[in-house]
């Protein structure tokens, strides 16, 4: 009885460590592949895209979500005064040059003139750009930090979320063949 | 003359230095203040319940984050229209998740994080009662 439970007192306290240091290398491993706990899942895959009509920074155009029907479209949230947003840039200047894909701006907390003047500089990727004054549509897509990207299919279902700038990684390993997928 | 001049600054300095001490250090805004302490309790009680995404152990009701302040007023225009708590954290968690309550509800995914005390205090009891044991035994 002893012995047994001397070896007890030496070997759960190893077996515990041993636990958590396998508990921590695993989730070392998924944030070293980019899943930093920073990122919420978000409720919304799967689901109708919300609604909205919003201005856009064209005057007199407007963008509903009724806009977002029958085809695949990448909405992304984004603005001019976000780095994130420039860094991810040069991407979505050549998805929008795709056929499979149409994409849709949103301009996060960022008047029409500035953001109007910063696509003029760097190309405009978009079909077209809504000025989301009140954020209230920022919101009901859950976004909680700019840029970032919702993929819906042309039911009008939000498929896929990806918060921060589009890496390659993600548009050739997640979205690229998604979109091919909602396209057949 | 200078008496009373310095009386009255020193009141000043009293004033400031006391509503230096008696300000709580919340983000909130004067414009986001409830109409009546009673429904302005309840907001705070009810921010406090909720995290913020941004500043992500934060709650919304201590973050100065833009997204905190928005869902704030969220959460007061919500409680003046006359919705229960149980609807506005609903409204929350159909955008952001379960992520948003401070509180994690018992679910699936959570039960490990549930269950997690009890297994301890089994083998704590386990461990503790051998000990004993062998105490007395000896």
């Amino acid at each position: 009885m002893s012995t047994r439970l001397r070896f007890a007192t030496y070997a759960l306290p190893l077996v515990a460590f041993a636990f958590l240091a396998a508990l921590f290398a695993w989730r070392l491993g998924l944030a070293e592949r980019g899943m930093t706990p920073d990122l919420l899942p978000s409720p919304l895959i799967g689901r109708t895209v919300p609604t909205f009509d919003l201005e856009t920074i064209e005057e007199g155009k407007r963008l509903t979500s009724q806009d977002l029907k029958g085809k695949v479209s990448l909405v992304v949230f984004f603005a001019s005064w976000c780095p994130e947003c420039q860094i991810e840039h040069p991407q979505l200047i050549e998805l929008g040059k795709r056929s499979d894909m149409t994409l849709y701006g949103m301009a996060y907390k960022d008047p029409s003139q500035k953001m109007a003047q910063w696509l003029a500089q760097r190309g405009n990727p978009y079909v077209a750009v809504g000025q989301d004054t009140g954020r209230r549509v920022a919101m009901d897509f859950g976004v909680y930090a700019v840029p970032e990207s919702y993929l819906i299919d042309k039911t009008g279902t939000i498929r896929l979320k990806h918060t921060g700038a589009l890496t390659a990684d993600f548009i050739d390993g997640e979205l690229l063949p998604l979109v091919a997928e909602l396209n057949r | 003359m200078s008496g009373i001049f310095l009386k009255i600054s020193a009141l000043f300095l009293l004033l400031i230095v006391a509503a230096g001490v008696d300000c709580p250090v919340w983000a909130l805004t004067p414009e986001e203040i409830m109409p009546t302490p009673a429904l302005e309790a309840r907001a705070g009680a009810l921010e406090k319940e909720l995290r913020c995404p941004v500043c992500q152990n934060q709650s919304i009701h201590d973050s100065e984050a833009v997204l905190a302040r928005d869902l704030r007023q969220v959460v007061r225009s919500k409680i003046r229209d006359g919705e229960t708590d149980g609807q506005i954290k609903a409204w929350l968690v159909e955008r952001y998740g379960t992520f948003v309550l401070m509180a994690p509800p018992m679910q699936a995914v959570t039960l490990p994080l549930w269950l997690c005390p009890v297994a301890f205090l089994a083998i704590a009891g386990i461990v503790g009662a051998a000990f004993f044991r062998r105490r007395r035994q000896v």
